[in-house]
Parts: structure tokens; sequence; C-alpha cells
């Protein structure tokens, strides 16, 4: 019977001078995977145009209604983004979003990414909106080409759905 | 003993006025320092367990996390004084003061260091094992008084368990008090000086403060049977049956909270510390250790008296770290293991015990007269008759562990081999 409690005490004793695993969240932050799904940016293209051209399809393709797009026909003089029209309003409610990346499967041009940032907490229901301001990154952070087909202004109607990226 | 402020107050304030202001100022610092060591403890407490558990531990307020404490008792003091509805109003107001008046009187009687003790009882032993006893009945006035199911339940598991381990625990003390031939806690540590085994019977040698009765059968056998209970007594794991979260909430402190909540968390603390005192000095030599007996001999008393306060602090410091260390590897006992523990296995051992400590004074103190011509051991050195009595009282009481262990096998398979290797026999 002895020998059992002091195995057992033994163990105990040697977990007490074992590095604890806690990691002390917020003065010391892990990095998140990869492809970790967090908080969403709206992109821009190399030249500092937005991506987004305001199709709706993210929209549509969110299973929990989280994601609010208006459209507006774009001033050909000065375009905030390549096509015909762009996003006038963008909003996601981050109460409603399950992160499920949807959103950025449906876009036509990797306008909409899930990256990285987490901490996403706030004290009432109206910061939970997350206006396009707060999501669309700034005019040097763009990347990328524009592509041929969204550059085809004068051309009406507007440009078949089958876009190749 | 002279008062305590002697020095300072003599002659000019009364004698008798002297004398109280000298008892309320040891008083003060009695408590005061139980308070601190309370704070401390529940710190050390959670830290240890925490790393045990591979956690931090509370670490955010003030260095280390040990102004934690300090921050938990001001939440308490601002928290609402709830009294349930359906409550007996005044019993569950008294409960916690009656659970911790008794423990704060036992600090009374032990000795912190040489010199140190606030009163030095003749009949401190007896006293400790009266007082302690007290803090059941606030318990049990705390599970009637809320009526509540779980405190109910919570109070009568505590009294039963603090009544089966008071019998084992005041019989290993009767041992104690026999071999020491008094009752006095105080006396307890002077006892323990000289060489381990030995003690101070081997004459020219320097005494080293290490002749504690730990080093001794009898003794062994006495620490361990009184640190269980101790470990019962102080509701510790794995004797927490009473407030057995898991089961019923928090047994009688359920329907508390605020600072009556957290008067009954001192007073287990509290007492705990207290019983590891008691066990330092009962076992461990108390405030015996290297150096002391020099130092006294020299005529230098205050650091005697300061190194002895870190030797007996050191020693409660351990034995409260093995509580914790047994709190972090052993679940909770079911009660009929509790009790039958205590029936079945500690007061047979104990009073096995209590038997070879009469052996071991007969062997070391009777003349040829005393034992009546059966035995003659006048011829023996002190030291030759203390490795007899050690040699004789250690067959003893082995051969009294293998045979309540062998008396104790269950009757019945229980672990899962024992289950399999029954299915396979019938």
């Amino acid at each position: 019977m002895l020998g059992e409690i002091f195995k057992g005490l033994r163990t105990t004793l040697r977990y007490l001078f074992r590095q604890p695993v806690t990691v002390e969240y917020p003065e010391i932050k892990r990095p998140v995977r990869e492809r970790f799904r967090g908080r969403h940016e709206l992109k821009r293209f190399g030249n500092g145009m937005e991506r987004c051209i305001g199709c709706s399809l993210c929209a549509a393709a969110c299973p929990s209604d989280a994601i609010l797009v208006v459209p507006a026909e774009n001033n050909l003089q000065q375009p905030n983004s390549p096509g015909e029209r762009y996003a006038a309003r963008y909003e996601i409610n981050m109460l409603r979003c399950i992160f499920c990346g949807y959103c950025e499967d449906a876009c036509p041009t990797n306008a909409i990414v899930l990256e990285h940032q987490y901490e996403l907490a706030f004290y009432d229901r109206k910061s939970s909106i997350y206006t396009k301001e707060m999501l669309l990154v700034p005019a040097e952070q763009g990347h990328g080409d524009i592509p041929p087909v969204l550059q085809q202004l004068d051309r009406r109607p507007s440009p078949p759905a089958q876009i190749d990226l | 003993m002279t008062p305590l402020l002697q020095p300072i107050l003599g002659g000019v304030v009364p004698e008798w006025l002297v004398i109280v202001l000298s008892h309320l100022a040891v008083t003060a610092l009695v408590l005061l320092g139980a308070a601190v060591m309370m704070m401390l403890a529940v710190w050390a407490e959670r830290r240890i367990i925490a790393r045990m558990q591979d956690r931090l531990g509370p670490n955010r307020v003030g260095p280390a996390g040990l102004l934690q404490s300090i921050a938990d008792g001001v939440k308490m003091f601002v928290k609402e004084d709830i009294v349930p509805r359906a409550a007996d109003r005044w019993i569950h107001i008294l409960a916690p003061i009656v659970a911790l008046a008794p423990v704060a009187m036992m600090l009374a009687v032990i000795p912190w260091g040489r010199g140190l003790v606030a009163v030095d009882l003749d009949v401190g032993v007896l006293y400790v094992a009266a007082v302690s006893s007290i803090s059941g009945v606030g318990l049990l006035m705390a599970g009637w008084g809320s009526s509540n199911r779980f405190a109910l339940l919570g109070a009568m598991r505590a009294v039963a368990q603090l009544v089966s381990y008071e019998i084992p625990m005041i019989i290993a003390i009767l041992g104690m008090v026999l071999l020491s031939g008094g009752m006095s806690l105080a006396r307890m540590p002077e006892l323990q000086g000289g060489l381990p085994i030995v003690g101070t019977t081997l004459a020219g040698v320097p005494d080293l403060g290490l002749g504690w009765f730990v080093f001794t059968p009898v003794g062994l056998l006495g620490f361990a049977i009184f640190f269980i209970c101790v470990l019962a007594e102080g509701e510790r794991t794995p004797f927490d049956i009473p407030e057995a979260d898991s089961e019923i909430i928090a047994g009688y402190m359920t329907e508390y909270s605020g600072m009556k909540f957290a008067v009954f968390y001192l007073a287990q603390y509290i007492l705990n510390l207290a019983l590891a005192m008691v066990t330092a000095v009962l076992f461990l030599g108390g405030w015996q250790g290297p150096g002391i007996a020099w130092l006294a001999a020299n005529g230098l008393d205050i650091p005697a008296a300061v190194l002895s306060l870190i030797y007996m602090l050191l020693k409660v410091w351990l034995l409260f770290f093995v509580m914790v260390l047994l709190r972090g590897a052993f679940p909770r006992l079911r009660v009929d293991q509790l009790l039958s523990f205590a029936w079945k296995f500690l007061l047979p051992l104990a009073l096995v015990n209590v038997g070879s400590i009469a052996i071991w004074i007969a062997l070391t103190n009777w003349s040829a007269a005393q034992w009546g011509g059966v035995l003659n051991l006048d011829m023996l050195a002190a030291w030759q008759r203390q490795l007899l009595a050690v040699a004789v009282t250690a067959v003893i009481n082995i051969a009294a562990y293998r045979w309540v262990l062998a008396i104790n096998q269950p009757q019945q398979p229980e672990t899962p081999d024992e289950l399999i290797g029954a299915a396979q026999a019938s």
C-alpha cells in the first residue's frame, strides 16, 4: 500500500517542476495557422483599386445572412473599382457571422478574405457591425493585376459571369 | 514569566496594566501572525497545486500574485450578506464564529520558537485536543441552520469524520504524552534535542537538536497516524468529503457568502496550519534544529529565538506542502472507506503503538528492581538501552503494520484486475 502511495506522490512532485503549458494571453499571443479564418478583410488590386465589384455573391453565399452589400455604378472618371459597379456599402454583422468562409469561396475577384485577426469583442450590439471602412485594407497594401475582363468598361451589357481569373 | 512589555512600560504604568497590555500585545501578535500565515497558505496552495496541474495559478495581483488573498478578502467584504429565508437566522449567523473561535484559541498554547509561547499551559496537549473538537459544533450549526439538504449532508459527514478521526489522533497524542512524561506542548521540543535515534543519551557529542521523535519507530508510526488524522480533521484531500464539491456543492458552506464564507475559509486554513504546527511540535522537534543549543549555551537568547522560529516555520510549511502534494495526487475517499480506515486501520495501529511506547519506556528507564528481576538492563549504557528499545519497537510496529494490512484485505474483488481474476476463477 505504501509503495503505491509514494509512487503517486512522486509523479505529482515531478509535474511540479515541469514548465506550465499556460500561455499568458494578453501579453503573449500565439500565431494562428496559415488557413485560420478570422475577421474578414476587403482587398485591393496592386494599383490601389478596390477588388470588390459589388456583385453580392458573398451575401448570397452567406448561410447566416451576415453580409449586406449595396452596389452602385462606378463614376467612370474616378472609378472605385475596375468593372461597372462597386460596393457603396459593405457591412458584416460579426454577431451573425459563423466564419465558415463561404463568402471567400463565392467571391469572383478574391476581394473578401478571412484573415488572422480574432479579437472581436465589443461592448454593444451596434459595434458588432463592421463597416466597409473598417474592413477595407489601406490603398498601399494592394496586390495583383486587374484581369482584362474587368477592363472592358465600354462594353454593355455586363460581362458574362464566367470570369477566368 | 515576565510580561512582554515589562522592559518598556515597567515603572511607567501600574503593574496590573503592564500585564493586561502585555497579554493584549501577545494576543494581537499571535492572531496577526496566524492571519498572515493563512493568506500566504492560500496563495501557496493555489500556486503549488497549479504548477502540479501544469498551470500558473494566480499571478496578476501583486508580485507573483502574492496579494491575491487580499483582493479576495476585499471582494468578500463588499459582497451581500445573505441569510436564506428558510434558515434558522441566529444559528446561521453564529456558526462561522463558533467554527473560527476554537481554532484561533488553539494557537495560544503552540510554541512558535524557543521561549516564544503565548501561554505555557501544563495541559497544553489536552487543551489542543479538547478545543479543536469544538469547531465541529460550528460545522453542524452551519449545516442545520442553513436549511439546505446539501449543507445538512455536509455537516453530518463532517461531524462523523471529525468524531471518528479524533480517536486515533488522541491515542497517537497519548503515546507522545507517555514518551515525554508531560502534557505541556511548550516542553515537547526541549525533549527532542540531541542526535537522531539516540537523542540526548549519548554523552560527549554536541547537541544538534535532531533527536526528533519521528526518527524513532514509535514516533514514526505515531507521526503517520497523527498526520493522517490531521488531514481528516482539517478536511484536506483525500478526506475532503464534507465539502465534496462534485457531490454536495460545498457541504455545510453551501448557503454562505461574503464575510461569513470568508470566516469559514479562514477557520479552515488556520486549523490546517495550527494542526501542522502541533504535528511539528509533537513529532518533528518543533523549534529544535542544529545550532539552537549552541546559541542558547552561549547566552545568545534572541538569535536562538529567531533561529528556532525559522526552524519551526520551515517544518510547518513543509507539512503544509505535503498536504498540498496529497491534494494534487489523490482523489477523494468514499464515506465507507473513510470510516473503515479510521476504525479498522488507524485505531488498531494506534493502540499497538501505545503498547510499544510502554515497552520503550520500560526498556530505557526501568531499573532491575522495577522489572522485578525478569530483566536486568542496569549494566547497559543509556545509548545501548535506547538502541535496544529502537530495535524491539521497530519489530513490534512493523509486525503490527503487516497484521493490520492483512486483516484489511478486501473480501470482495474491487479493482478491474481482481474482478477479472474472480470471474475467471469461478
